[in-house]
């Protein structure tokens, strides 16, 4: 009998080792979650209430519409960068990885407010167009699309940056090598070669980017003010001003839905399209 | 070839960092309102910090609640990783893996608002405990990851060793695995208390009173003013923050990590 | 009575995969035997179930006697020498060594006394207080294996010991390693993928394919007399051939690709063929004394004292390992051999 005991511990334990992350996650992440749809009344039709409607669309639409560009943008920058920095010495990787790293430790409120800064009236950017006499009044960039856009390109950029230059160095330089030796022009050469390879820490960080875009609070409410209301910031006021929190609830549901949908879309999709190859 | 590599560094490094550089050189700008250039020196907005209770609570709060998280978010993952780690071939692994890395997925604002109706409804009131756990949740999945890499680092065979030799597992483990994997501790605490302290969203909807961790109290302020103590406030944090990330440096070698 | 007995071991690391196929294995008092094969043969899987780190789904596993099947790895007296060493990095060799005999709370003299004899015997005067990374590949081996055999196990098991040495010094080590088991007479289990390392120290090489044990005998046995062809391969034979057609009488042939080959026994069963490279002679004329076969040398490799030459002839491609290094490629030549050394082989 105390050998079977003894055995059945040895298959569990593994369960039994899990067990308290495991019930700390499903009591305080998972349950919440069915809780919140519970708790709500007449949940559906306020769900249909809240998302078939102008101005939640509007606001669905810019925050998809914010999450793109700044993936634009992040793909244009990091790229040459992660390029460039993947085969140069070990001290300027080290550097740029420090370098990028750095901005990670800093709070996104203190960066936001750095962003102020820059943007605002008679901030940095503006001083600078004054002084080049460029402009005859300060341009408005703060509270506006493009000052969210940067803000988040700011804090995401490095998500998307260190998988790419990961990639980049996995990739031998001899095989860039071999293809220019038969023929393959930079445009070619980037896409036949560079983008394949390369491509599944891109997703890694487009997802992180459109996922966290989707999802952000500080810097959108500090940089695009609440005429430029993104999801986040509409869960904030359904639950601090309006005090609706059958709406909040909706719109966290919706929420959660794109940051799962897009991860979930960008790992199989990656993994289907490698099958296709 | 270098030229398109510098202007492409220069603009990179310039949006990256920048924004961390202006409240530095803001903050001893004697205007009351945001210009830039920054005219005059003072040190002025350093010492009206310390005019506003909420600044040092909230340090002192925010400092609790990190402290508290990261233990808690340690102790947690310490088992959960080791169990990843040796056991690859686990039946449920699949959803196990899920479950631990679904943390990160879950927006910190909607996590924020999700525990508020839970705590209240479910359990009467709202506490530090809620903001706590909270914290714990968004913190966990970085120490898991810290700890599982210094976990593979050191290899399974090891502990096989001890167990050969005689020592049952558990005590096996605290022998030679434990020892081994110290770095990982301090530095996956390190971690999840820098990314807990810096936690904004997470505690929006969980803070009160007393609790009100710092960047929600510097949040707060800005919605009445602009003046440059938050520049000040900010420079501080910057310093704070980049000195516990070089000694995160020197325990686990952070910039190593980086995948 | 045998000392480790292994009786119809299966081992599942999946529901559909069988690592392990109902594998059996006796081994005697005082004796090395290794365990060969590719990896994923199972071989690696074997010895954990030896040492209880794995318990079969099926099968039993037995020490002088006792069953030890479900007996849990800390309670088995085994000492196992790893691949990767897996010295205690925060530990200096003598606590590296001594660890085992600390846990069974020997008494202090007794256990100096132990660890100093066997840190003698393996060399290792002087680096008591190092730390494994003080140390070279060679001498970390060294605390493995002391460490192993300062509990006095009954079974000692290593898992591929020579993998990290560097070829040069590998004839050398291996010799130590036998030199030990010989004077402790400790029951060892020797996994290796390598062939002349298997060759060079065991007292009986099993060779293993996927999941079993094809053959288990004496090295000039298994080298000379392989039973399957599988093991035939593994042992160097390269020209394997299925048979068409066994033919007794008074000078009895198999028939591969309508060419018939004396060969000196008569088995009705067998189905393969096999002809060690070396056993083979290339000539320009065909030989007294022995048979021949005519081909055209088709490549040549060399290969330091011997060369390796191809030829295309009847049967198909034959390899010989020759010292005559004067044919070129292009040449016709005899292949010749004796019967005696046609190896039949049944499966």
């Amino acid at each position: 009998m105390g050998r079977y005991l003894e055995e059945a511990y040895r298959n569990l334990r593994p369960y039994l080792l899990a067990a308290p992350s495991l019930f700390f996650v499903i009591i305080f992440l998972i349950a919440p979650i069915f809780y919140m749809m519970a708790y709500t009344p007449d949940f559906v039709s306020t769900f249909v209430q809240t998302v078939y409607n102008q101005e939640f669309v509007s606001v669905y639409l810019r925050t998809i519409r914010v999450g793109a560009t700044v993936a634009m943008l992040a793909t244009v920058l990091a790229y040459p960068l992660a390029y460039y920095v993947g085969r140069s010495s070990p001290v300027l990787k080290s550097f740029f990885k420090t370098m990028v790293f750095l901005p990670l430790m800093v709070n996104p409120l203190v960066r936001s407010y750095g962003w102020i800064i820059i943007l605002g009236r008679e901030g940095l950017l503006n001083s600078m167009l004054a002084g080049l006499q460029v402009v005859a009044e300060p341009v408005r960039i703060l509270y506006t699309e493009w000052a969210m856009e940067l803000g988040l390109l700011e804090l995401f950029f490095p998500f998307m940056f260190i998988p790419l230059l990961s990639a980049m160095e996995n990739m031998s330089e001899e095989v860039l090598m071999a293809a220019r030796s038969l023929g393959a022009g930079p445009l070619r050469i980037f896409m036949n070669i560079i983008l394949p390879l390369t491509l599944k820490g891109y997703v890694v960080g487009l997802s992180v980017i459109l996922a966290g875009c989707a999802a952000a609070f500080v810097t959108p409410s500090l940089l695009g003010g609440f005429r430029n209301r993104t999801l986040s910031m509409l869960l904030y006021e359904y639950i601090d001003v309006r005090l609706n929190w059958g709406a909040a609830a909706a719109t966290a549901i919706i929420i959660m839905l794109t940051v799962f949908s897009v991860n979930l879309l960008l790992t199989y999709g990656v993994k289907i399209g490698v099958k296709a190859k | 070839m270098r030229i398109p590599f510098y202007a492409v560094s220069l603009l990179t490094l310039s949006i990256l960092l920048t924004p961390i550089i202006m409240p530095l050189l803001i903050s001893f700008s004697v205007s009351e309102t945001i210009t830039f250039p920054p005219q005059g020196f003072t040190l002025r907005w350093f010492g009206n910090i310390f005019n506003y209770e909420s600044f040092a609570k909230g340090f002192i709060a925010s400092s609790s609640i990190a402290f508290t998280a990261s233990f808690l978010a340690i102790a947690l993952s310490l088992p959960a990783s080791y169990v990843l780690y040796r056991h690859k071939t686990l039946r449920l692994k699949g959803l196990i893996e899920s479950l631990f890395t679904l943390p990160m997925l879950m927006p910190e604002i909607v996590l924020s608002y999700m525990l508020l109706l839970f705590a209240y409804r479910a359990m009467g009131v709202i506490s530090a405990l809620s903001l706590i756990i909270g914290h714990v949740l968004v913190v966990m999945p970085f120490g898991m990851r810290v700890i599982y890499a210094s976990l593979s680092n050191l290899g399974g065979d090891i502990e096989d060793a001890a167990v050969s030799l005689g020592r049952d597992r558990l005590r096996a483990f605290m022998d030679v695995v434990l020892p081994n994997i110290k770095q990982g501790f301090v530095g996956g605490s390190l971690t999840c208390f820098m990314v807990s302290f810096n936690a904004v969203s997470i505690s929006l909807f969980l803070s009160f009173g007393d609790s009100m961790p710092l960047p929600i109290a510097m949040l707060n302020y800005l919605q009445i003013r602009y003046d440059p103590t938050i520049a000040a406030l900010s420079a501080l944090l910057v310093a704070f923050t980049v000195a516990l990330s070089f000694a995160v440096e020197r325990t686990v070698g952070l910039v190593s990590q980086v995948r | 009575m045998k000392y480790l007995q292994l009786k119809g071991i299966w081992v599942y690391y999946s529901k559909q995969e069988p690592v392990l196929k109902g594998l059996d294995l006796e081994v005697d008092k005082g004796e090395l035997v290794a365990l060969l094969g590719p990896s994923g043969c199972g071989k690696t899987t074997t010895l954990r179930v030896i040492a209880g780190f794995i318990i079969p789904q099926r099968g039993n596993v037995t020490i002088e006697g006792r069953d030890v099947t479900k007996t849990s790895a800390h309670k088995r007296n085994i000492g196992i020498v790893f691949q990767s060493y897996a010295l205690f990095p925060h530990m200096t060799v003598r606590l590296n060594i001594t660890y085992g005999l600390r846990i069974r709370n020997i008494e202090r003299g007794e256990m100096e006394n132990r660890a100093n004899k066997i840190a003698d015997m393996l060399g290792l005067q002087g680096l008591e207080d190092r730390y494994p990374s003080q140390l070279s590949g060679g001498q970390q081996q060294r605390v493995a294996l002391a460490r192993a055999l300062a509990i006095q196990p009954d079974i000692l098991l290593m898992d591929e010991p020579l993998s990290n040495i560097d070829p040069k010094f590998r004839e050398k080590v291996r010799a130590e390693i036998k030199k030990v088991q010989r004077e402790l007479e400790v029951v060892t289990i020797y996994v290796t993928h390598d062939q002349e390392d298997a060759l060079g120290i065991a007292d009986r090489v099993a060779v293993m394919n996927k999941g079993l044990i094809e053959q288990i005998s004496p090295p000039t046995e298994i080298y000379e007399r392989p039973k399957t062809s599988f093991v035939a391969d593994f042992m160097g034979f390269e020209n394997i051939f299925p048979i068409q057609l066994v033919t007794g009488g008074e000078q009895p042939s198999v028939t591969v690709r309508n060419v018939a080959l004396r060969v000196e026994e008569l088995d009705r069963d067998g189905k393969y063929v096999a002809l060690h490279p070396s056993k083979l002679m290339i000539s320009t004329e065909p030989k007294p004394n022995l048979e021949e076969i005519k081909g055209k040398i088709t490549d040549k490799s060399f290969k330091g004292d011997r060369v390796k030459y191809f030829l295309e002839t009847a049967l198909g491609e034959l390899t010989v390992l020759s010292s005559a290094k004067q044919f070129s490629i292009g040449d016709d030549a005899y292949v010749c051999y004796a019967p005696g050394d046609v190896l039949v082989l049944r499966g």
